[in-house]
């Protein structure tokens, strides 16, 4: 019956399925006509324009969903290698679940630099001229850490299905065998005990990682730079990380309370496990807001014009209907995060799970929000510019959201979706 | 330091030292098994070489879409 209910979801496949692959498919493929569209006619279909003359923003929704999908990335592998390092096996359960989470939304990361690039069909150059550059471009670190990160994330999850392949291998879709013959290349059962030694050190590994890029090669990219105000702050770094990992948390929640509700498994993820993602949820939100009082409080008080001019757009002027928003959503998820913490509010798995997709939401916008203010308020003496994202934008950016649950559908069709060990 | 330096201290010195760690466990770590080590880091290298030769198809297929 146990190995029954895990294999249903890849046996069985009900209308709802294929409803929801079809519309999913749909956006996913609205996205490449849109993206050939940009492709054939250029940057020029974006709302995207040069920053000081050109009055414009070079950087907007692409480069601001990349941040987001790094971020959400970051929760799944840390989340399934503290399960693994801290023996947390209250939480085995959903470890799978977050490896995949990461993985895919990596995949949609490096999509979003992708379409960010104006020649995307030179990409390869970054390659070639790799030497040259890695010694003085954060760009290229950027690339380099997450090629290596997805490359570990990708492996990390493969190596930890082996036996669970391998045990099952005969009742898995016979349409899938090549893939299963790859996962199980050079398979036996005596690896185990050096596969579990592996897997330990590269869960350690991931984990320094993640806080490495989270924390500092992605806010580099912004806090690095002397010439945009707003970026250029040693607070990046934290604020990043902290960021990542509350925006990494919810859209776990969020994950785990779909798959937990489509596939019927309430007994197999128990409710004591979002209560537990919620708490360092609330530490997470409370620590992000506290950062944003320091930045926002050092610039108004005696920062340089520049920083004060963005300061002013985020809390009173253009962007503050989208900054409040930011922060009133934050705010009322810790407040209710928090009564639920303290027993002053029953706990609920679905209001929690909806505390979460508001934080996911608020904290893409709040990723927009770092990104554009700086180049419509430059530090030389140019006009306001404006930034208005053209329906290519908007269709790329939810195509890749489509494309990423579709592949999440299509993976749970492939490979059991939680740990045979769970189960045992 | 120099700009020209930096990055790769900060990369290839600091923020890869934890895969380098991992590599380290993973051939002399209990319980030794060399074979296994090689298999598993295999995976890894192929899709290092996968990504690699992805990212120089998407380009070169991209070469035939933008004008």
């Amino acid at each position: 019956m146990e190995t029954e209910k895990l294999l249903k979801p890849i046996r069985e496949t009900g209308i709802g399925f294929y409803a929801a692959a079809g519309a999913l498919s749909v956006v996913a493929l609205w996205m490449l006509a849109a993206w050939l569209y940009q492709l054939r006619n250029g940057l020029i279909v974006t709302g995207l324009r040069d920053w000081g003359v050109g009055y414009g923003a070079p950087w907007g929704v692409y480069i601001a969903t990349f941040v987001w999908y790094i971020g959400i990335a970051h929760g799944g592998i840390a989340i399934s290698a503290a399960i693994r390092l801290l023996r947390l096996e209250a939480y085995k359960p959903i470890a799978r679940i977050a490896e995949v989470v990461t993985v895919i939304s990596l995949m949609m990361a490096g999509a979003n630099i992708t379409f960010d690039i104006g020649r995307p069909d030179r990409i390869f150059n970054m390659i070639v001229n790799y030497w040259s550059r890695v010694g003085h471009s954060p760009l290229v670190w950027d690339v380099t850490v997450i090629l290596i990160y997805m490359v570990l994330s990708i492996s990390y999850l493969v190596i930890s299905m082996r036996d669970d392949i391998a045990a099952l291998r005969r009742r898995l879709p016979r349409l899938f065998a090549p893939l299963y013959a790859l996962v199980l290349f050079g398979y036996h059962p005596e690896e185990r005990e050096k596969r579990e030694q592996m897997l330990w050190w590269l869960a350690l590994a991931l984990i320094c990682l993640m806080t490495l890029l989270s924390g500092g090669v992605v806010p580099w990219l912004f806090g690095l730079m002397v010439s945009q105000a707003g970026w250029f702050s040693a607070l990046q770094g934290p604020y990043f990380l902290i960021g990542a990992l509350a925006s990494a948390i919810a859209a776990i929640i969020v994950v785990v309370f779909l798959v937990r509700r489509v596939l019927g498994w309430e007994k197999e993820i128990s409710a004591e496990v979002f209560s537990g993602l919620s708490k360092p949820l609330a530490v997470l939100l409370i620590a992000y807001l506290y950062l944003v009082l320091q930045e926002q409080l050092t610039i108004l008080y005696a920062g340089p014009p520049a920083e004060q001019s963005i300061s002013h757009a985020l809390l009173f002027g253009h962007f503050a209907p989208l900054f409040w928003m930011v922060i009133g959503v934050m705010a009322v998820s810790v407040a209710y995060l928090g009564l639920q913490w303290l027993g002053a509010l029953p706990p609920s798995v679905g209001r929690t799970a909806i505390a979460a997709a508001g934080v996911v939401a608020a904290l893409w916008v709040k990723r927009v929000l770092i990104v554009v203010p700086t180049f419509l308020y430059p530090r030389l003496p140019y006009p306001t510019g404006i930034y208005v994202p053209t329906w290519v934008e908007w269709s790329l950016f939810l195509g890749t959201v489509a494309l990423a649950v579709l592949l999440f559908m299509g993976f749970s069709k492939m490979f059991p979706l939680m740990e045979m060990e769970v189960r045992r | 330091m120099t700009h020209a330096a930096i990055g790769l201290v900060v990369i290839f010195g600091i923020v890869l030292l934890p895969v380098y760690l991992f590599l380290l466990a993973a051939f002399f770590g209990k319980p030794r098994a060399p074979g296994v080590a090689i298999l598993m880091l295999g995976l890894p290298a192929g899709l290092l070489a996968l990504s690699l030769a992805g990212m120089w198809l998407l380009g070169s297929a991209l070469s035939l879409v933008v004008p």
